[in-house]
């Protein structure tokens, strides 16, 4: 009997153990968080918004849209965007008909991950409308 | 029965280690789901800076509109239909879960209805829009507001003096000054008009002096029997608001 409840203890310790040990190998099953994937979603969300914001502080975005000059407005994000991000942007109406039958990008998608921009443009001149703008942004790998 | 009474004792000192260990683990977890946690609303917190300039910028441009259109000739009750407008489009494009944006159109004197436009006699014209703002934003552990207030303002300054021709001939100079929000601005076109008895007489062309700071010279000759003459200058800025001034020039 004296023995066996000596043993009792040590099994409850080797639990113990094993039950830390569990806790502690469950940590590494969950994935850590890839904070540099993070930081660059984060950093190409800022540069799209940016761009488009700048774009849009004169009204000059919307006059673009309305005059449908595409092509004037991939050059000009092509050079308000740093060199080696890809850019697909997508104009929508307020009823969400897309506007642009071109496409408005400076080539073809250059990685995987991609962070998408959507930006609600209101038009200042006197006929009234509002744009949706879905900016897709890629960093070259 | 001594021997008993030691086995307990030790059994009870691992048990206590175990559970320190235990402990230490347990915290070390919270640790690190904390520091986890703790980057999101860094990030979040920006793209909800970048959100809010968006909508202040779209509230701008729907001020500017409105008042453009007005000052055109359209109705006043256009800048709540707009505003409207915008507000529901930005609940139904809410990238948080939930984006209410209220505004009152400014009501105190001199604004009435959101907007003040003033074309006087006296050589000076306002057009103007006010609106008070308030953005409420509720989404998953992020519920914030932003109260702002919009002020678009175009105004113009006109001075003029005239010299007498041969009968009723005038050679007139006028000096306009425009302004965006109190700012110097430059105007995109001018339609005059100068007054012979109780008509006003549309000027067909006229010399104009940019000088690229918002002031501009025009002269014209104007066939009138009036004196002093009187002209009118309406003005239209890169915004395409317009706004009107009389004035009565002197004789130089």
């Amino acid at each position: 009997m004296r023995i066996q409840k000596c043993r009792k203890g040590q099994i409850r310790i080797l639990e113990a153990f094993f039950a830390a040990l569990l806790i502690f190998s469950s940590l590494f099953l969950i994935s850590a968080p890839s904070t540099t994937n993070n930081d660059e979603s984060n950093s190409l969300y800022t540069v799209g918004i940016n761009a488009l914001l700048q774009l849009d502080s004169d009204g000059s975005l919307s006059k673009l849209i309305k005059k449908k000059d595409w092509n004037a407005l991939r050059d000009i994000l092509r050079q308000t965007l740093p060199s080696g991000i890809w850019f697909n942007l997508t104009i929508l109406d307020g009823q969400g008909n897309q506007l642009n039958d071109v496409v408005i990008s400076n080539g073809g998608q250059v990685s995987d991950t991609i962070v998408s921009v959507e930006y609600l443009c209101a038009a200042s001149n006197p006929s009234y409308s509002i744009y949706i703008l879905h900016l897709q942004l890629a960093r070259a790998d | 029965m001594k021997r008993k009474k030691v086995d307990r004792g030790k059994s009870g000192q691992a048990l206590v280690i175990t559970a320190l260990v235990i402990l230490l683990l347990v915290i070390s977890t919270f640790y690190y789901l904390y520091d986890i946690m703790k980057a999101r609303p860094e990030s979040s917190e920006r793209s909800l800076n970048d959100y809010v300039l968006m909508v202040r910028l779209g509230s701008m441009h729907t001020l500017v509109s409105s008042l453009a259109n007005v000052t055109g000739g359209g109705e006043n009750q256009l800048l709540v239909v707009n505003l409207e407008v915008w507000s529901n489009k930005l609940k139904e494009e809410c990238p948080y879960g939930y984006c209410l944006l209220n505004f009152q159109p400014w009501n105190f004197s001199p604004y009435s209805s959101g907007f003040y436009i003033f074309w006087g006699d006296n050589g000076f014209g306002i057009s103007s829009c006010l609106v008070t703002f308030n953005l409420t934003i509720y989404g998953r552990n992020l519920q914030s507001t932003f109260e702002y207030s919009i002020n678009v303002t175009t105004s113009i300054n006109v001075q003029g003096f005239y010299s007498v021709g041969n009968e009723n001939l005038k050679h007139v100079t006028v000096v306009c000054n425009v302004f965006n929000e109190g700012s110097p601005a430059l105007a995109q076109s001018f339609n005059l008009h100068y007054q012979n008895g109780s008509s006003w007489i549309q000027v067909q062309s006229y010399g104009l002096t940019d000088y690229g700071n918002g002031t501009y010279r025009i002269t014209f000759d104007a066939y009138t029997s009036t004196t002093p003459v009187h002209v009118s200058v309406k003005a239209c800025d890169t915004r395409q608001i317009y706004v009107q001034a009389n004035a009565t020039c002197s004789e130089s």
